[in-house]
């Protein structure tokens, strides 16, 4: 097996890649733009209480929820009928200086007794935390922007640097997007998925990249465009194969992970499947928009 | 030429070297004379793996600044008076104290005092002045403004690091983050509700005289004087044990305060059987309650724990001796409670417990177990994967990521680092990424094969030409990494560590261990056919 050189042309679907990536980005914009209005995060972001209750006994949701409304709040609850637990959310950190879980508690001991549940899980964030944290998210994605521009810059050129940050940005945007759309809020877990698939995509940004300025020294061909071309066909196993073993992985967390996880590995998935688009068909193709000059690279 | 050279000793020497520091993780039970041999401790588990709580607290930095201008008042008012410098009133507002006076002469020799004498770096600016009277204000240094917050919280951090200590954590983590905050990590705590009440609690324990000349009435409209303040007093029924408030009248200034105490312990009431606390003061604490008590016979005393009266008895006669009872109807864990934070002291401001995230045990063993099953899941997919695809050359690949997990797993023991869920999910992912680099070599080699290369040229060539891609790939990523070393929360530190280690190592075990690997294959065995 193994040996076969592609010869695939990439610029001939650039029309339809080019679309698909500007609804995924507007999509992703439009989640953002949500997301700093308070819609679409997680307690992390926006404070906020998430206690997860195991029950002793099977019980159904529709009684989990009765039980709950007897509270007075008004609880968002996920529901793990096969590990018999719930997840209780909602924005409300304190009422009347009580804090939720303790009123969740209060109802949960009159209704169940003493054995029926457990309180597993309590995560409590004050509004203070989640402000904070905001901020140090936001800075965290533009001072990451900045790294990488900088480094890329220095090792191959100014405008690689610039084509890599914007086809790791478009995976991170997109991904967001779709989240936001699938329903996920999003949280730390979600946010530290998002950096380490902008690192991984820039991983495979970098291989086509590195190729494509070997090329270029090369003079395998006068015409960018050809060179461009050449090198992402010459990487494509490569580019398959890491592909293949990362979902082996974020699958296996997928399926595997159980409920925590969730959100993370479904980052991570979408994450492989963009990223090694956004290498191919957004990264590379910028290279040529912006006329990338050969006499520039530093060796 | 080439024989097995340094690199290959060197990466056999790592791995025992991980063996041997991953022993303590792996096997339980080591009998206590052979557990001495292993010096590196098992691998240290987030709390969102082995259970426990982390709480940020914020120290109510405000307050306490409050707290020191009201005693700077005081100190004021005592001088004045030794003067004989008569004062309409010194207050504090807003960040300063007011002082007001209707001998406008006299008032020279007042700032005189203040400045001169009291205190050094003050602003005094003048804020009124009109027939009657003349209004000074007190603004401080912003220094001081600083110094007083930063050792309340210094004092806030210690305060409860006693509480905890006497509370009987193991391990506990608590340190301040910031210029206000506490963080408290207590691992494996059984009643994480009661600590976060324990750490919590101010614990502000003041005497003071209840003004019964003041009649409800006088309450009702408001009419009460300016050294007179109405706090609420917990009543028990002791036929029904319910618990009834009301309002009493005290003075604002307290008899004597908490600070002198020496102890406090939980006793029993034997004809209730209800515990309650008994305390202890110390020498001081003894003179002056003695003092105060013998002053005051006749008149009722309010025991005053954080602007809540529990008892307001009857001084019948001077107390000698310097002790005094706080009965509630507690039951015994939190009488227990109140001892330890009388013992412990009085936190100098209030906290306010602004996160909290508390796993239980049950939840964080359940995390273990998904992890452990996605990593092999994840692994024997990969393995096959590569095995099929790469033949020897794949074997190779899994035999540098097994290394790559021993020794990031070893890296993680020795640095102590702590692993996390998130770090678990690092790992997973590691496993298929971490095959990458040599998947990258493969290829490279495969294209220098098909070139016409020979065997031995193929494989010096794909090396040489796939180091400087592995080193960018490597170094961006751990761009990102670091970045995520911002986020404060243990979790997503935890991380950041791991994949962190995780890269380090991988650059190395593939520059230096594949290398090695096919350098023997080359020059040892001669190969002459590549299985890739």
């Amino acid at each position: 097996m193994g040996i076969r050189k592609y010869n695939f042309n990439f610029f001939k679907i650039l029309k339809i890649t080019v679309a698909v990536s500007i609804i995924l980005v507007l999509l992703g914009i439009f989640g953002i733009f949500m997301m700093f209005n308070g819609k679409g995060v997680g307690i992390d972001f926006s404070g906020g209480n998430a206690i997860t209750v195991k029950f002793t006994k099977h019980i159904g949701i529709s009684e989990i929820r009765q039980i709950a409304s007897k509270s007075g709040i008004n609880f968002d609850i996920v529901h793990l009928p096969h590990e018999n637990k719930a997840i209780f959310k909602t924005k409300l950190v304190e009422i009347n200086n009580n804090k939720v879980s303790d009123i969740l508690d209060e109802i949960l001991l009159k209704e169940l007794t003493k054995d029926g549940y457990v309180m597993e899980g309590i995560v409590e964030i004050g509004p203070r935390v989640s402000s904070n944290l905001k901020k140090d998210a936001t800075i965290a994605f533009i001072l990451s922007a900045i790294g990488i521009i900088l480094y890329l810059a220095w090792r191959f050129e100014k405008k690689f640097g610039i084509a890599a940050a914007i086809a790791t940005y478009h995976d991170v945007i997109a991904i967001v997007g779709i989240m936001y759309f699938m329903g996920y809020e999003m949280d730390l877990l979600i946010l530290t998925a998002l950096l380490t698939i902008a690192g991984y995509s820039l991983t495979d940004t970098v291989v086509v990249f590195d190729r494509i300025r070997e090329n270029l020294r090369k003079k395998v061909s006068t015409n960018l465009k050809e060179v461009i071309n050449i090198s992402i066909n010459e990487t494509l196993n490569r580019t398959i194969i890491t592909s293949v073993t990362t979902l082996f992985s974020s699958l296996a967390l997928l399926i595997f992970g159980g409920e925590v996880l969730r959100s993370f590995a479904i980052v991570i998935t979408l994450g492989v499947i963009i990223g090694t688009y956004s290498s191919i068909f957004i990264a590379s193709p910028l290279l040529f928009a912006m006329k990338v000059d050969p006499k520039k690279l530093k060796k | 030429m080439k024989r097995l050279d340094w690199r290959f000793y060197l990466i056999i020497l790592f791995l025992f070297g991980s063996i041997y520091v991953l022993i303590p993780t792996f096997v339980r039970d080591i009998p206590k004379n052979v557990r001495k041999f292993f010096i590196v401790e098992p691998v240290k588990l987030g709390l969102d793996l082995q259970g426990g709580i982390h709480v940020l607290l914020e120290v109510d930095t405000k307050k306490a600044y409050e707290a020191d201008l009201l005693g700077k008042t005081s100190q004021i008012k005592e001088a004045l008076s030794k003067k004989g410098l008569l004062y309409e009133y010194v207050k504090v507002e807003n960040e300063g104290i007011v002082i007001s006076t209707p001998f406008k002469d006299k008032w020279d020799e007042m700032e005189k005092i203040i400045t001169k004498e009291l205190f050094s770096k003050v602003d005094v600016i003048k804020v009124k002045e009109d027939s009657a009277s003349i209004t000074y204000r007190l603004e401080f240094d912003a220094k001081i403004k600083e110094q007083v917050e930063q050792s309340a919280v210094k004092q806030a951090l210690e305060t409860i690091r006693n509480r905890i200590d006497q509370f009987g954590v193991t391990e506990p983590i608590i340190h301040t983050q910031g210029k206000d905050n506490i963080v408290v990590e207590l691992p494996g705590i059984k009643e994480p509700k009661r600590a976060i009440e324990l750490m919590g609690k101010t614990a502000m324990l003041e005497f003071k005289l209840v003004r019964e000349d003041i009649t409800p009435e006088m309450i009702s409209k408001g009419n009460i004087p300016l050294e007179v303040e109405l706090i609420p007093e917990r009543r028990i029924n002791r036929e029904t044990g319910e618990i009834q408030q009301y309002t009493i009248a005290v003075n604002r200034e307290p008899l004597l305060t908490g600070k002198l105490l020496q102890d406090a312990q939980v006793r029993i009431n034997n004809q209730f059987n209800q515990p309650y606390v008994w305390m202890k003061f110390n020498a001081e604490g003894a003179r002056v309650f003695e003092r105060v008590t013998g002053e005051n016979v006749g008149k009722r005393m309010a025991i005053i724990l954080d602007g809540v009266s529990y008892s307001s008895p009857v001084i019948r006669d001077r107390i000698g001796g310097g002790e005094a009872v706080i009965e509630g109807n507690f039951d015994f864990k939190e009488a227990a409670d109140l001892a330890i934070v009388l013992r412990a002291g009085s936190l100098p401001a209030p906290v306010k417990v602004i996160q909290n995230i508390t796993v239980g045990p049950t939840l964080g063993m359940d995390s273990i177990k998904k992890g452990l099953v996605s990593t092999i899941i994840a692994f024997i997919a990969v393995l096959v994967f590569m095995a099929v695809y790469y033949k020897k050359a794949g074997i190779i690949a899994i035999s540098v990521l097994i290394l790559n997990l021993l020794y990031l797993l070893a890296v993680v023991a020795a640095m102590r680092a702590t692993l996390t869920l998130p770090g678990i999910a690092g790992i997973i992912l590691m496993i298929g990424m971490g095959v990458d680099s040599n998947v990258l070599i493969f290829e490279r080699i495969k294209e220098e094969f098909r070139i016409g290369k020979t065997v031995r040229n193929a494989i010096e060539s794909g090396f040489k030409n796939a180091f400087w891609t592995i080193v960018d790939s490597h170094i961006t990523t751990l761009i990102t990494a670091a970045i995520l070393f911002q986020f404060g929360t243990g979790p997503i530190k935890g991380f950041a560590v791991t994949l962190t280690i995780g890269i380090a190592i991988n650059l190395f075990t593939v520059l230096i261990g594949t290398k090695s690997v096919y350098d023997y294959l080359i020059w040892n065995k001669k190969i002459t056919k590549l299985s890739i």
